[in-house]
């Protein structure tokens, strides 16, 4: 279990987030809701040891853990806001050079790369150069990139946005299809989308935890969002 | 140590993976050596020494932009904040940066070879000066990618990276010339000259290879790698 402890963090002076605490169990989707600005991404790279909190911890499993530590990264997937690739690689080399930053064995690594490009649909395309795929096919190329290595914690910083209808749907099933063994951590502006795959949502208003509940006993989400956020 | 080797490895091929890596491996190729020949033809005389300082002089353009973008388009685009999330460390990043560029460097200057080789036939010149300019060479482009590197790492601009790192280091050439040497008190002459780079690498190329020079060049390359971690590691401030 992937716990959150008062986390407060600064920019010089500018406080951008306020004593968040929460968890995700086991096998859950948390969906983490709120406008522009509210502190998503900063929280999302906060657990990914990206940046440091300037106050509060991160637990697994009931212990505090270093999150810039290998350990904790490598129980991490994490695809970041924007989806930021090399764009003068293929799909394959991306693939194979985050597989062994991640400390797959060499003789695992084709195997790992065939399982996950199958999850995200993505074996046609691994030799082109992923400069010339689709938006929607970039974004299965970050989500294979993040789920190399069967990582225990999956974060994902708005994963759909700028997908076509379709592609959201596929996506969205992807990832539920993923919850099994798994903790994730979605950030997403779709409130449907939210309702619809996440066990539990978080809304996050100026840095501060406005709701923290079960999804389904939330009634009108899109009403609660506008009272929470205005 | 894995880690390293697998980030130098992509920046290796990454200087191949474009004819940008062959162009400007081929651009100091012909410049250096043009102005070796137009001077050799004059002077007459097998002496390297007008050959290697050329070669530094250009390298002080040369490192700043294959190193200007080692990781400010990484912060451009984003991606170090994919690489930071996995099992890796700034230090191991940093480190292989380094190698992969360096290698790419070694490449090119390895290039130059036949050059002193033709001048080997011809003039017989001091096997041990021809030995003392290569390392002194490589020792000067080793602290030039450290110093591209570390600009590199203060912004996510190609550009300042470029014009950062060339005036430091023009400026720190400057520091090891006559021209200015000649104008400061003599007792800061020293002082001013033995932070130079350039000069430290003139005494290598004129035989005279000391332990002195030796470490210098070796604090000079930790002490701004080690910057260049700091800055990364300094990120959320
Ligand atoms: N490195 C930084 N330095 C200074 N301020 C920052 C930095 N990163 C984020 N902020 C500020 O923190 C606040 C929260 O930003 P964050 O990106 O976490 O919001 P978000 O909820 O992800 O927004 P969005 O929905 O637009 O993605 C913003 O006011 C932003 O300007
Ligand atoms: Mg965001």
């Amino acid at each position: 279990m992937l716990k959150v402890e008062n986390i407060n963090k600064s920019f010089k002076e500018k406080e951008v987030l306020k004593d968040i605490s929460f968890e995700i169990k086991k096998n859950s989707i948390v969906g983490l809701l709120g406008p522009n600005g509210a502190g998503k991404t900063t929280l999302m790279r906060i657990i990914v040891g990206f940046y440091s909190a300037s106050n509060g911890k991160i637990l697994w499993d009931g212990k505090k853990v270093d999150t810039r530590s290998e350990k904790h990264k490598s129980r991490i997937g994490y695809l970041p806001e924007n989806n930021p690739l090399y764009m003068n690689l293929t799909g394959g080399e991306y693939l194979e050079y985050i597989s062994e930053l991640k400390q797959i064995s060499k003789e695992e690594i084709k195997e790992e790369i065939f399982k996950v490009a199958q999850q995200c649909g993505i074996q046609n395309v691994l030799s082109q150069q992923i400069e010339t795929l689709s938006k929607g096919y970039k974004q299965r190329v970050g989500l294979a990139a993040a789920l190399l290595g069967d990582p225990k914690i999956l974060i994902l910083d708005e994963p759909t946005s700028g997908l076509d209808p379709n592609q959201i749907i596929e996506i969205r099933d992807l990832i539920k299809g993923l919850s099994k063994n798994k903790m994730i951590l979605i950030s997403t502006h779709i409130l449907p989308e939210a309702r619809e795959i996440c066990e539990r949502l978080i809304i996050i208003n100026r840095g501060e935890i406005a709701l923290n509940e079960e999804t389904k006993k939330i009634k009108n989400l899109e009403k609660k969002f506008v009272e929470l956020t205005a | 140590m894995k880690n390293i080797i697998t980030i130098a490895k992509k920046e290796w091929r990454n200087y191949f993976s474009s004819p940008v890596g062959y162009v400007f491996a081929g651009l100091l190729l012909v410049v250096v050596n043009w102005l070796f020949f137009s001077n050799f033809f004059i002077g007459g005389q097998a002496d390297l020494n007008p050959y290697w300082s050329n070669f530094s002089l250009i390298l002080s353009l040369f490192v700043p932009a294959i190193s200007m973008n080692l990781i400010a388009e990484e912060k451009k685009n984003s991606t170090w904040e994919v690489l930071l999330s996995l099992p890796i460390n700034e230090k191991e990043l940093v480190l292989g940066k380094f190698l992969g560029c360096a290698l790419y460097l070694l490449f090119t200057i390895l290039l130059s070879l036949p050059v002193i080789i033709t001048v080997y036939v011809l003039g017989k010149p001091d096997v041990g000066l021809i030995i003392g300019g290569f390392v002194g060479i490589l020792l000067l482009s080793l602290s030039y990618l450290s110093v591209g590197i570390f600009v590199s790492s203060l912004s996510n601009q190609a550009i300042v990276g470029f014009l950062g790192s060339s005036v430091i280091l023009l400026v720190n050439s400057l520091m090891g010339q006559e021209i200015l040497l000649s104008r400061v008190p003599s007792f800061a002459k020293d002082f001013i000259g033995g932070l130079s780079v350039n000069f430290r690498s003139a005494n290598f190329s004129s035989g005279a290879i000391s332990i002195g020079d030796l470490v210098f060049f070796i604090s000079w390359i930790i002490i701004f790698i080690t910057l260049t971690i700091i800055s990364l590691k300094s990120r959320n401030k």
